[in-house]
């Protein structure tokens, strides 16, 4: 199978030196391989969305788009605004005003709840929002 | 020592179960060693892989893959699980590109560069296999400490099988025997 030798009939070939320029190359391209694997993290915080639960419903904005938006729960109607990659309750017919109170939110695991009106509004990276937890208890 | 003639067939398949029994223990090593993740791997079996390489017929080398593949699952009890499909894909993206590394870029490349090739196969593979079979997307998350680890590893097994087939009276007796 090896005809490496000179003159020999066996098919002993000399020793290998230990690193020659391939295996650099091949470590070099490894290594960019992996830190390229970093980016999946920055995914991760890179596209914050905002998840609105009211009821038994469920919406999705993307937060680097300016909005408004209406839900309607069981004391009326509650405003959310999006703007500048940051969200607040706008308006709200509840009582208390705790969730407009609770200002803008930004980053990711970020909430605002109203229990009166049952809306609930929750900013989440791109990956979490499609794995829910279970990529958590994956690891 | 008796010396076989290559013609002598079961001189070869008796070799080739040595090393399959060498992979065979070595896995067992593997499973001894305690990981946060289960399918984190060293690689150690890898090593008669590896060390075949330069001794091994085609056919012999093939043969020697799917044994450490069946050992593997022998030893960890998944051989009918699901997780016998990482091992088996890995281990074979990762003797095929050690192969092809070996055969045809034996001039630049030492073991070294072979184990790393042959582990970022592996991991390549299982980590497409648990993209489409596990976790869907967040296998992009276990992605770099499961890289990295390979790597690591990889070089050290690379390094150690280099010094062997350097020192190894027996490998150099192996390899005048396959002429």
């Amino acid at each position: 199978m090896h005809y490496f030798d000179k003159g020999k009939t066996t098919c002993y070939h000399a020793p290998m030196k230990q690193f020659k320029l391939g295996d650099i190359a091949l470590l070099v391209i490894s290594l960019a391989i992996v830190i390229s694997s970093f980016n999946s993290y920055g995914d991760f915080t890179g596209k914050p969305e905002v998840r609105v639960r009211a009821g038994n419903q469920e919406w999705v904005y993307d937060l680097s788009v300016d909005t408004f938006a209406t839900f309607y729960g069981p004391v009326g109607e509650t405003t959310i605004e999006i703007q500048d990659g940051k969200v607040h309750v706008h308006d709200s017919d509840c009582r208390n005003k705790v969730c407009i109170a609770a200002g803008w939110v930004s980053k990711p695991g970020d909430w605002i709840i109203c229990l009166p009106n049952d809306v609930f509004i929750l900013v989440e990276g791109t990956m979490a929002s499609q794995e829910g937890g279970v990529d958590d208890t994956a690891f | 020592m008796i010396r076989h003639s290559k013609s002598d067939r079961y001189a070869r398949i008796e070799f080739v179960a040595l090393l399959a029994a060498f992979a065979l223990f070595l896995s067992t090593v593997e499973y001894l060693i305690p990981k946060p993740v289960p399918f984190m791997r060293i690689g150690l079996a890898n090593l008669p892989l590896i060390i075949g390489l330069g001794i091994l017929k085609d056919r012999e080398y093939i043969m020697l893959a799917l044994l450490k593949v069946l050992g593997q699952g022998l030893v960890t009890g998944t051989i009918f699980s699901y997780i016998i499909v990482f091992s088996l894909g890995g281990t074979i993206a990762s003797a095929l590109v050690m192969y092809v590394l070996y055969r045809f870029g034996k001039r630049w490349i030492s073991l070294v560069g072979v184990s790393i090739g042959g582990a970022m196969a592996s991991n390549g593979v299982q980590l497409l296999l648990s993209q489409l079979i596990l976790f869907g997307d967040a296998a992009r998350l276990i992605a770099p400490p499961f890289l990295i680890v390979g790597l690591i590893t990889s070089i050290i097994l690379g390094i150690f099988a280099q010094q062997f087939v350097q020192t190894s009276t027996w490998y150099r007796m192996e390899l005048e025997k396959c002429s």
